[in-house]
């Protein structure tokens, strides 16, 4: 796996977060693994709960072993 | 002569606070309840659907369970030959004491909300937008059983119906939101679910 780690994080219900320029919203928003917490303590600083959405365990192996395709 | 006593179990004899949760209903991707090995007061998963816990009430959780009948009666006999369900009402009410736009939105039966975080000269801001139509949540419910172990209670589909009637005033009394969720699914669709003894080694 090259480049930056990327995670997902959502909000819970149909509601939508706005930092700068960045709009996380329930669908998911992807961000880089390092700005996650950082992005989560704002959140939660202005009264928002974010949360990581995390692959189901066999698509995460899956994408691992051979990058793609099943 | 001796005294009568029923026979009874004091330790099954409960009371104790309820932990109630929403989670966003979603028909293909539906709320599961935390895994087995979750203890008591354990966190709720956040996917497939993250579960937000409703906050502080005015006087914990109150689980409403109605069945209405029909009885059946005949000339020859005095008690109902048959008696028949007509209708289940399942609720789950509480006084939500958490004065939030989260916790109106769940009042008002649904709606969605805009978060923009505080930056350099622009200010921190919510705004509610209520919606006419209600949202359909998924609910989940926890308790202490008998055993010492979690109770768990999920209810795949739910709506919020109240009847809100906010209180400004100085000192006498908090901002309360009352709330009712009704169950849409049918009884054999809800989860009950408690642990019993510890996995053995």
């Amino acid at each position: 796996m090259t480049g930056k780690q990327k995670v997902v994080l959502r909000t819970a219900f149909s509601d939508t977060f706005r930092v700068g320029d960045l709009e996380i919203t329930q669908a998911g928003t992807e961000v880089n693994a390092s700005d996650a917490d950082a992005l989560v303590e704002t959140a939660r600083v202005n009264g928002v709960q974010l949360y990581r959405v995390e692959e189901p365990a066999a698509q995460s192996a899956a994408k691992q072993s051979d990058g793609g395709g099943s | 002569m001796p005294g009568f006593t029923p026979t009874y179990q004091r330790k099954r004899i409960m009371a104790g606070m309820a932990a109630l949760y929403l989670a966003p209903y979603n028909e293909t991707s539906p709320a599961v309840l935390p895994a087995d090995t979750v203890a008591l007061g354990g966190t709720w998963p956040a996917s497939p659907q993250p579960w937000t816990p409703i906050g502080a009430t005015e006087q914990g959780i109150t689980m409403l369970f109605r069945r209405s009948t029909q009885a059946h009666m005949i000339e020859e006999q005095m008690t109902p030959v048959g008696v028949e369900t007509t209708e289940v009402e399942c609720k789950f009410e509480a006084v939500l004491a958490e004065d939030t736009f989260e916790t109106m939105r769940v009042a008002f039966g649904g709606g969605t909300i805009v978060t923009q975080a505080a930056a350099t000269g622009v200010i921190g801001k919510k705004t509610l937008e209520i919606s006419s139509d209600l949202s359909h949540f998924a609910l989940g419910l926890e308790s202490k059983n008998t055993y010492g172990f979690f109770r768990r209670v999920l209810v795949p589909e739910i709506v919020s119906i109240a009847d809100v009637e906010q209180v400004n005033r100085r000192a006498a009394s908090l901002r309360l939101y009352k709330v009712s969720f009704w169950s849409l699914v049918a009884p054999e669709d809800m989860d009950f679910v408690e642990k019993t003894a510890d996995a053995l080694p």
